[in-house]
C-alpha cells in the first residue's frame, strides 16, 4: 500500500513525531511504500540542524534522517510553517537576508501542494496530529 | 472529481494551528474539489472575531472564510454536537455551516477520497 504521512506535533511538547516514525518504521518493515513524509506546523521544528541535545535523549532529528536516508524518503517541510519557525534552507537565508541558514541535511522545504499530492496519489494518508 | 476533506478541530487564537490548516485547505481547493468539516473546538473558528486586531497576537484569518466561494468551496460542514456544546449562533458567525449529525459525518469520511485533519 502507498502511505504519505503528514505530522504536525512539535518535537518536544508532543509525542506526534516518535510515533510517526514508529509507524513509518513498521510500515517500511511491512513492505509498504512511504510516497512522502510532509512536516507541517511545529513538526518542522525537527529539521532544525542547530539542536545539541543531551547525549543520553533520543535524537529524533537524526533517527529521521537515518531512516530518510536507508529508504530515500522524501521528507518534505512546509515553507510557510519553516518561515515563521526559522527553519530555513541556504536559498531562503539568502532571500530573507539572514545570517545563516539552519535546515538539517536530509529534509527538504517545500509547499503545501506536496501534501495535497501525496494525499491524491496514495492509498492512505495518516496524519499524527499537534 | 476527487473529494478530500479536510476536518479542522483546533480552536483559532490559542495557536497557529487553525490558521495555517485553512492555509491547506486553500492549497488544497487549487488541485481538487474540497470540502471542509469543523469539528470539536475547531467550531469556534467559525465565530466572527470580535477584537481588534491590535488586541491580540494573531491575525484574524476567519474573515477569510467569506471568500470560500472564490476558491469553489462549497461544502462547510459543521459537528452539530460541538455547534450545540459551543452555544453557537447564527448571527455571531462568519459564515454558515450545514449541521451534521453522527451518521452523517461518518458517511461524509467515508464518501471522501481522501481525509486531511488539523
Amino acid at each position: 500500500m502507498k502511505f504519505a504521512l503528514s505530522i504536525q506535533g512539535s518535537p518536544f511538547t508532543s509525542n506526534s513525531l516518535w510515533s510517526a516514525l514508529k509507524f513509518a518504521q513498521a510500515c517500511l518493515n511491512d513492505g509498504h511504500h512511504i510516497h512522502r513524509v510532509f512536516f507541517y506546523h511545529d513538526a518542522v521544528l525537527v529539521a532544525n540542524a542547530l539542536q545539541a541535545p543531551p547525549q543520553d535523549e533520543m535524537h529524533l532529528t537524526a533517527a529521521w534522517q537515518d531512516l530518510g536516508q536507508t529508504h530515500e524518503l522524501d521528507l518534505c517541510l512546509c515553507v510557510a510553517s519553516c518561515l515563521r519557525r526559522g527553519i530555513l534552507d541556504d536559498s531562503e537565508a539568502h532571500r530573507f537576508e539572514k545570517t545563516a541558514s539552519n535546515l538539517a541535511p536530509g529534509f527538504n522545504i517545500s509547499g503545501l501542494g506536496q501534501l495535497i499530492e501525496a494525499s491524491l496519489v496514495c492509498d492512505r494518508v495518516v496524519t499524527f496530529g499537534a | 472529481m476527487t473529494q478530500l476533506l479536510f476536518i479542522l478541530s483546533n480552536p483559532p487564537g490559542s495557536s497557529v494551528y487553525a490558521q495555517e490548516a485553512f492555509d491547506a485547505a486553500l492549497a488544497g481547493s487549487a488541485f481538487s474539489n474540497i470540502a471542509m468539516l469543523f469539528v470539536a473546538a475547531g467550531c469556534l473558528q467559525l465565530i466572527e472575531p470580535r477584537l481588534e486586531t491590535a488586541a491580540h497576537q494573531r491575525k484574524d484569518f476567519q474573515r477569510g472564510f467569506l471568500a470560500l466561494p472564490d476558491y469553489d468551496i462549497q461544502d462547510i460542514f459543521c459537528c452539530a454536537q460541538s455547534y450545540k456544546d459551543h452555544h453557537l449562533q447564527t448571527a455571531s458567525l462568519v459564515v454558515q455551516p450545514a449541521l451534521l449529525s453522527q451518521p452523517e459525518i461518518s458517511a461524509l469520511i467515508e464518501r471522501a477520497d481522501s481525509v486531511l485533519s488539523f
